[in-house]
């Protein structure tokens, strides 16, 4: 499989699965606004084209 | 989104040791893994229901950590972990668990496991030593004593099918034509009624180019197996055993033009009868709409998919769209081709509605047109005047339904029309 190291971040709402913006920053930043908020961290790995 | 502000993506597939895409990971405030799944498949409210799970905390990797940190001789938590790591290609970790199994359950006495491909149950500890026999299969050296060892331990257990189809990959490929003969003898032997079995043979004989008999005498074999339910790759590679042989004449017969059209129509009809079935439970309607589409799509001018499309809108409440595709434009551009039949479906398919009855009594009209001596046609269209509250309309056309009707319909046509005739007059 091919990996083009593609990932992105979403911070998921402990509450509800609506739909929610991706976030913008490193993972260590994602995952410091995930605590700050008490939120989980999506990571999507995925291969690009 | 993206690797926006993190140009070393690949670092992260590092940290996290993932093997495969899509992996889709979930990270706790701490930085600390929840839980993690691979692959997509739709729809993608599957893939939302999963998220959403996780959300709850039920079976996640983080759940089954917290059970073994509680108590670490849980033999389920363990082989959960186990299935998790195994999910994510990390055979290390996978296989230091079911060796906890093991060693903790040798007799396998601690619970058992429900395997999501083959559907086989069997316990933690069986499975356990099966995956760790199997992990070799697909080395670089594969080596399938483990697994032989495996049969030898459990000769009663579920999971030998199992074993020997996992074995089988490996004597396709990998191992000599006599190791594979043997093999293939052996699997065929023990189980004499499964295409899986035959199929496997078929496809190292295939490998092989021969020899020509044996490949005819699984082609065979593998045309009882799979006489109710042909698959379409059993049948490719049994045309390849009947090509081996030179028998153009079987080949064409098993995987000509007949065979593939078949399959098609077994398809539209598959898909027809899904989109009903959700219908009538009024629900999963979005999927139902898009198989009905799709049968409609690959039986194309056939009224029948259709009508099917058209009775998914309907009962979702989308009327509009069912009217675009099986609505008056569908009826003139289709009527030159259509038979009376068909248009007379489409009658009672807006008469049942209740909707769209000008184009059903339109339609009705011509069915009575093109075949004016057959009288449930009559009988649709009085039932649509009716409908409509043209009473002296639906009286005469159930009259001439009377007048047509075959002995063993003319007693309930009779009743109808005397109800007609009898009823209070209907409004407009």
């Amino acid at each position: 499989m091919k990996k083009a190291f593609a990932i992105s971040f979403l911070l998921v709402l402990a509450a509800t699965a609506s739909a929610q913006n991706w976030f913008n920053g490193t993972l260590d930043q994602a995952v410091a606004k995930a605590k700050s908020e008490n939120k989980l961290v999506l990571v999507d790995f995925y291969s690009g084209g | 989104m993206a690797d926006n502000g993190e140009p070393a993506g690949d670092a992260i597939f590092k940290r996290f040791a993932i093997q495969s895409t899509p992996t889709t990971l979930v990270l706790g405030g701490d930085g600390a893994e929840v839980d993690w799944f691979v692959g997509y498949r739709p729809p993608p409210e599957s893939f939302q229901a999963k998220l959403e799970k996780i959300l709850k905390g039920e079976g996640t990797f983080k759940a089954l950590q917290a059970a073994y940190a509680a108590s670490p001789k849980d033999v389920a938590s363990i082989f959960g972990l186990a299935r998790k790591w195994e999910a994510r290609d990390n055979t290390t970790k996978a296989q230091e668990k079911y060796r906890e199994v093991i060693a903790l359950d040798p007799e396998g006495k601690a619970g058992s496991y429900t395997d999501e491909n083959s559907w086989v149950t069997a316990s933690y500890t069986e499975f356990a030593r099966l995956l760790l026999a199997t992990a070799n299969l697909w080395s670089p050296n594969p080596n399938p004593a483990p697994v032989k060892a495996f049969i030898a331990q459990y000769p009663k257990s579920r999971l030998v099918k199992v074993a020997y189809m996992k074995m089988s990959n490996h004597y396709v490929s990998g191992a000599s034509k006599e190791e594979a003969d043997k093999f293939f003898s052996e699997y065929t032997a023990r189980f004499p009624d499964d295409p899986v079995a035959a199929a496997m043979w078929l496809a190292r004989v295939i490998r092989d180019n021969g020899p020509a008999e044996k490949a005819v005498e699984l082609a065979d074999r593998l045309r009882e197996l799979s006489a109710f339910v042909p698959d379409p790759r059993i049948s490719q590679m049994i045309a390849r055993a009947y090509d081996l042989s030179g028998d153009k004449d079987k080949t064409e017969a098993m995987y000509g033009m007949t065979f593939m059209q078949d399959r098609v129509d077994t398809l539209a009809s598959n898909l027809a009868a899904y989109a009903d079935y959700w219908a009538e439970k009024k629900e999963n309607l979005e999927s139902a709409a898009a198989m009905a589409e799709t049968a409609a799509r690959i039986k194309p001018g056939d009224p029948y998919f259709i009508r099917r499309v058209a009775n998914v809108y309907c009962v979702a409440g989308q009327e509009a769209k069912a009217l675009e595709v099986y609505g008056p434009d569908w009826l003139e551009r289709s009527s030159p081709g259509l038979a009376a039949q068909d248009i007379r479906n489409y009658a009672t398919f807006w008469l049942r509605q209740g909707k769209n009855l000008d184009s059903a009594l339109a339609a009705a009209k011509r069915a009575v047109e093109l075949e004016p001596r057959t009288y449930y046609h009559w009988t649709t269209l009085s039932d649509i005047y009716a409908k409509m509250g043209n009473k002296p309309e639906a009286i005469k056309a159930a009259e001439r339904a009377v007048e047509l009707a075959d002995t063993k319909s003319k007693a309930s046509m009779q009743k109808k029309l005397e109800a007609l005739r009898g009823s209070a007059p209907v409004k407009k």
